[in-house]
């Protein structure tokens, strides 16, 4: 099937299966591989990309639902939420292995900026980290939410 | 190079140097690697029983299937086909018994991931149904099902792994003059390590005849001896890089698809990509050693320790892996960080038809922390004596031995936990206890041993190049998220005298930086620190004698050093250096017990961990987190359940990983530092110790709300409530 959307702002023609996934499309066809594959089944968020500015776990979106709509992934460099959510993750040291840190950071962009810690941790519910117990996730939300995004110097 | 740039960068919260990668979406995991148009996909085949006779594989439908290029069988390994870290008894691929669910049958090499797969669903395998074993406590009946038959020639059953007796004193003496006894029977259950990348990897067959497997491990040099003799290969030929390692925690120690990798490439002369799913994942490497425990305690009135006697079952699953390692570890950990004169330490580690279990951030600590802190919580009730002041007046001393007479160098800064910890808990009071809902506070200590111990040879070797605009080191450190390349950064730029980020840390490529051991047993920051510092330290005396850096050539200087640890014995030697160095921390948890529900929810942890010296305090505040919320799963929900030794939790959810929702929202740490002679800067490895008194500490509190004891892991809600029913009931 032909598909036409827009990935990151940019239109992207692709040739897809109708049964592919759009982690699948994202991963393969798109080379975008910033996009985790932690589950395949939804539960651990790894894949989680934006839908028309809503966060979705794209291995259960069809490559074949996106069409004429607009997808953003970790890759891109346009959305100044994820860029400010970047820095914070980085500053506030808010990742180890960093498999769960694009679809954290996708998930994060979209919280609103007076979101208590309690409501971060309820929108963050369905991205699993295994490493950092979530502590310097929530941390670095609340701190870019209070605009306070700037790296730290390293020495 | 007299003269030193600017403030040291120990101690200061350095970015870290893969963190700019990963927030970008640019680290490039295993699954991750864009592979040539000419690349083949393999598939695993694998059996629907974990344990029976293979009597034949037909491969004639799945030869059939377009794309399909070879089904690969045991005869096509034709090195020793085995492998397995300490013994090589795991098969590549299986050639008649089936032991275990880690077992691939065949392996598919088709020209799309999707034709792999079709042809392995096409493999026909004739089983013949093998009675199983999976029951631990039946392991050693002269009448249980034999899992290795070949192993009976060394041990008295052949479903021996290993035994172990360690006796010290005289207990049944000490038992008797003693004013309390504790009796209690532990027992913990599998879990999955549950890091976030599925195993995946790529090989090639290079130009100058030689195998390279791309894929996420801990051990590279391990792996390669492995495969070097699973596949009949001169070691001289296997090269192994590195890619971002999406979590470990251990189970990344073992192999999982690197030899199948290289088999597939070595057969068919092109590269070969496998990914595994989750579901394979959880097949394909082990799990957290089971236990049973029946533990022992003595004490006088005053609540010194007089004696133990403690006996360990530990499930070792169908492969031996670690385990005849990890029960000489879990005999060293079992009387904690107390001086105990007369001990009866017992343990086997038996194999089973359920998964193999291996290595798992503790290494059979964390069970033995969990009898043996309930006990003395369970001692401080009986006595009535605060829980703090029964471990402060217990706490061996450095001139003194633990349990098993491992003698100490140092105590490191363990009472400073204990005070710290009980000092910051105070500052704020327990909530009240309202309707159903109770609330307790619990403490645990503990400690971990860094480096491997029991005489391994146990090192690290670095190679650093300096020039006038920086330095690169070279050290084979498993960056497995803990955050490794960044000390080892820190550590050369504090050497050295250059900013962090003029450092660069080249980890990846067995190629190109020496071997550095495992990223395991919490050794790294020890091990690849010291062979870093040293490494360094010797490029700065030639750098001093050409004159300084200004005058270096342009290829610059370089050095190399190798790092041991301290040699250490078997347990069989009575009072000796066991293991080379320890860590130390005690936990405070505050929790709340839903007495209608039996749920239980974490509301504070304080930990307080004796680092020696914090080299980066963002890391070590990530690794105490992380260690905290997963001590919070293992106490709480975390359990990896079998059927039949098959794994039927095959998702997050069922693994009972916690989320942002679950996990403790206030965690305070307390960094502590002692004076180390060992450790860089005094430094030590702390990715272990962080999670270890959190499970014990979590049970303590749940008694301190509603007056039970939970002795299974985990401390689930029904267990919470058949422990308040039998409360009812007078049974407690």
């Amino acid at each position: 099937m032909k598909l036409s959307l827009r990935v990151n702002g940019e239109p992207v023609a692709v040739t897809v299966e109708p049964r592919i996934t759009l982690l699948e499309m994202l991963r393969s066809a798109c080379q975008l591989t910033g996009t985790k594959d932690g589950c395949g089944v939804g539960e651990c968020g790894a894949c989680t990309v934006l839908l028309d500015d809503q966060p979705v776990s794209s291995c259960l979106v069809l490559a074949v639902e996106t069409q004429g709509r607009h997808v953003t992934t970790i890759e891109s460099h346009h959305d100044i939420r994820i860029e400010r959510m970047r820095a914070a993750f980085l500053e506030s040291s808010a990742l180890q292995c960093g498999f769960c840190t694009p679809g954290m950071i996708i998930a994060a962009s979209r919280i609103s900026a007076g979101a208590s810690a309690k409501g971060i941790r309820a929108a963050l519910a369905g991205n699993v980290c295994r490493c950092t117990g979530y502590t310097k996730i929530v941390q670095a939300i609340q701190q870019a939410s209070a605009g306070r995004g700037q790296r730290r110097r390293n020495d | 190079m007299t003269k030193r740039a600017g403030r040291s960068p120990i101690g200061e919260r350095v970015t870290r140097d893969d963190g700019p990668a990963k927030v970008a979406g640019s680290a490039v995991y295993p699954q991750d690697l864009i592979v040539p148009r000419n690349c083949l996909h393999a598939a695993t085949v694998r059996a629907s029983v974990a344990c029976g006779r293979l009597d034949g594989i037909d491969a004639t439908r799945a030869l059939r299937v377009p794309g399909v290029r070879c089904v690969l069988t045991a005869a096509d390994v034709r090195g020793s086909n085995r492998f397995g870290l300490v013994h090589a008894d795991q098969p590549v691929l299986v050639e008649s018994q089936l032991r275990g669910a880690s077992d691939v049958v065949a392996l598919v090499v088709a020209t799309t991931e999707r034709a792999a797969r079709e042809g392995a669903r096409q493999v026909r395998l004739s089983v013949s149904p093998v009675a199983g074993l999976f029951d631990p406590s039946h392991a050693l009946d002269p009448d249980a099902p034999v899992v290795h038959a070949s192993r009976g020639a060394t041990t008295r059953h052949p479903n021996l792994v290993a035994e172990r007796t360690v006796c010290r004193g005289n207990v049944t003496r000490a038992f008797d003059r003693a004013a309390v006894l504790v009796t209690g029977d532990y027992e913990t259950g599998f879990v999955e390590h549950a890091f976030l990348a599925p195993e995946a990897g790529f090989a090639t067959l290079d130009d100058d005849g030689r195998l390279t497997v791309h894929v996420a491990t801990q051990w590279p040099a391990a792996d390669l001896r492995q495969a070097a003799e699973a596949l009949g290969e001169p070691l001289a030929r296997l090269r192994l890089v590195q890619e971002t390692i999406g979590g470990a925690f251990g189970g990344r120690e073992d192999v999982s698809l690197q030899i199948l990798l290289l088999l597939a490439t070595r057969e068919t002369a092109s590269p070969v990509r496998m990914v595994w799913d989750r579901s394979e994942s959880t097949r394909g490497h082990g799990k957290r050693h089971p236990f049973r425990i029946r533990h022992e305690l003595a004490a006088d009135n005053e609540g010194r320790l007089l004696a133990a006697r403690v006996d360990v079952l530990i499930d070792a699953g169908c492969y031996a892996s670690t385990s005849a390692q990890l029960l000489d570890n879990a005999l060293v950990h079992a009387c904690g960080p107390y001086n105990i004169r007369h001990v009866e330490l017992t343990g086997r580690a038996v194999h089973t038809n359920n998964p193999f279990t291996c290595a798992f951030r503790g290494f059979g600590a964390n069970q033995v922390a969990f009898a043996m802190e309930q006990q003395m919580n369970k001692l401080a009730t009986a006595l009535q004596i605060e829980p703090g002041e029964l471990r402060r007046r217990n706490f061996s001393g450095v001139s003194s031995v633990l349990g098993a007479g491992s003698t100490l160098a140092t105590r490191g800064g363990l009472p400073k936990t204990l005070q710290l910890a009980q000092r910051r808990a105070r500052r704020s009071a327990l909530p009240p206890s309202a309707g159903a809902v109770c609330h307790g506070r619990g403490l645990a200590s503990a400690m971990k041993n860094i480096g491997f111990g029991f005489g391994f040879d146990d090192h690290a070797t670095a190679e650093v190049v300096v020039t006038r605009a920086g330095a690169t080191v070279c050290v084979g450190t498993a960056e497995v998220g803990q955050g490794a390349t960044t000390v080892l950064q820190q550590i050369a730029a504090a050497s050295l005298g250059f900013p962090s980020d003029r450092v660069r840390v080249e980890w990846r490529d067995t190629d190109v930086s020496p071997d550095a051991g495992s990223s395991s047993a919490s050794r790294q920051t020890v091990a690849s620190g010291n062979a870093v510092l040293h490494a360094c330290e010797r490029a700065r005396v030639a750098i001093d004698a050409r004159g300084g850096l200004a005058k270096l050539p342009s290829q610059g200087v370089s050095a190399r050093y190798t790092f041991r640890f301290p040699k250490t014995h078997s347990l069989n030697r009575a009072r000796a250096r066991h293991v080379a160095l320890f860590g130390w921390s005690t936990c405070i948890a505050e929790v709340a017990v839903d007495t209608g529900t039996g749920e239980v929810t974490v509301l504070r942890v304080v930990n307080a961990v004796d680092a020696g010296r914090v080299i980066n305090p963002a890391l070590f505040e990530g690794q105490v987190e992380g260690g905290v919320v997963m001590g919070q799963g293992y106490a709480l929900q975390e359990q990896c359940r079998m059927l039949s030794g098959m794994p039927v939790s095959l998702g997050f959810e069922s693994f009972g990983v916690s989320t942002a929702v679950d996990a403790v929202p206030n965690i305070e740490i307390i960094p502590v530092e002692s004076r180390d002679a060992l450790g860089p800067f005094s430094a030590r490895g702390i990715g272990e110790i962080t999670m270890i008194p959190v499970v014990p500490a979590i049970t303590a509190a749940i008694h301190d709300a509603c007056g039970i004891w939970i002795d299974q892991l985990p401390a689930s809600p029904d267990r919470i409530r058949a422990a308040l029913a039998a409360q009812r009931r007078g049974g407690q």
